[in-house]
């Protein structure tokens, strides 16, 4: 992972706590001179501690709630309850009860009851709601900029609630949605589901918005394939986007991602070339043996040339 | 004095610092303790008078079973 997409990771966990602590994230600066792992590990701590800390009110009420119909029960946990005591009650219920009460309950209230969720305790609830009503929670997560909590959710979905949300989603939400998921391995599977089309629209998205660390640190967790598809969508886009890749590059020291497509772009090739001599001669070694483990120096052209000569 | 507002944290965790956390400053980790503490008692407070509400709701016939299953 790049420096600059570590500081971002860390400054998406420190929003989590924040979260979590109903606290605002300026509050907890402090936390982000952790890495993002002990950040994580802290999050866990806390999840742990926060969902536990009613845990026997809060199952007496969800046994309670099965003595009532499942709408009344549903109208309370709107009504009554909100969004945050509806969180922590979700992995308490019976899930097929769960379900049926969401299946009541307006897509807007239960964005909010997502934002508020550990997903990992209501795995079971997330697998049965069906994928056109996740479409709808997504669409209304999306207007709100949630991509921390629609990432939260990513590995409980099925494959059909994961294709309903992508297309709920637009190029630049989903492009700040995987560059927060926590597990990066699954990457590959979840842009398998995505259409053709999609690939050029992401890639788009990050020239649009500037979003090249986020672009880029997707490119570094793809398949060989899916990667050549990423650059030939990066390669057709106007020469001010590929300038606004080496900025990205030099501004957040992207060097190692961008070798897939600077071995693909003369002009790209030109412009890092440049820059090298002022790089630090250690990152010159690391960047060269990158680029000579992916694929060989020759095949950046000037750019590594320049390299060749750390 | 870091120590205290170590034991603090480690009390609202119940049970050990994560080691990086614990490294924080002692101000830094009074502020994570006393923001655990205060999201406990916020939600308890909220906890306990949202099922209060809800008993209000709940028709009469229902309302002694549900005392029956609460306690």
């Amino acid at each position: 992972m790049s420096r600059a997409a570590e500081t971002l990771q860390a400054h998406t966990e420190v929003m989590k706590v924040a979260r979590l602590l109903q606290r605002q994230p300026e509050s907890l600066h402090y936390l982000e001179s952790l890495g993002v792992e002990d950040l994580r590990e802290l999050r866990d701590r806390l999840t742990e501690t926060v969902f536990d800390a009613h845990t026997g009110s809060l199952r007496r009420l969800a046994a309670a709630s099965r003595v009532l119909p499942v709408g009344l029960s549903a109208s309370m946990g709107e009504s009554v309850f909100g969004p945050l005591l509806s969180a922590r009650l979700t992995g308490l219920l019976d899930p097929g009860r769960a379900a049926e009460m969401a299946s009541r309950l307006p897509a807007p209230f239960l964005a909010d009851v997502a934002v508020e969720m550990d997903p990992r305790r209501a795995s079971d609830l997330i697998a049965r709601i069906p994928a056109d009503q996740i479409a709808q929670i997504t669409a209304e997560l999306m207007t709100r900029g949630e991509y921390v909590t629609m990432g939260r959710f990513v590995g409980h979905l099925s494959d059909e609630a994961i294709s309903a949300a992508l297309a709920a989603m637009d190029d630049r939400s989903l492009l700040g949605v995987v560059f927060v998921l926590e597990d990066k391995d699954g990457l590959p599977d979840l842009v398998s589901l995505l259409p053709d089309a999609r690939v050029a629209g992401v890639i788009q998205a990050a020239a649009d918005h500037d979003l090249w660390v986020e672009a880029l640190d997707l490119l570094d967790h793809l398949t060989p394939q899916q990667r050549d598809d990423m650059v030939a969508a990066t390669l057709l886009l106007e020469p001010d986007a590929l300038d606004s890749i080496v900025a990205a590059v030099i501004a957040h020291e992207l060097w190692e991602e961008v070798l897939p497509i600077a071995e693909h772009d003369a002009t790209v090739q030109a412009a890092l070339a440049a820059r090298v001599p002022a790089l630090p001669a250690r990152q010159r070694r690391a960047i060269a043996k990158r680029a000579r483990k992916t694929g060989g120096l020759e095949r950046l052209g000037v750019f590594g040339e320049a390299l060749a000569g750390a | 004095m870091t120590e205290s507002a170590l034991s603090q944290l480690r009390e609202q965790l119940s049970g050990e610092v994560p080691e990086a956390v614990g490294r924080l400053g002692e101000a830094e980790l009074r502020d994570l303790a006393h923001a655990i503490r205060d999201a406990r008692h916020r939600e308890g407070k909220a906890l306990a008078a949202a099922g209060e509400r809800a008993l209000e709701r709940v028709p009469r016939l229902l309302r002694g079973p549900i005392r029956k299953v609460v306690g």
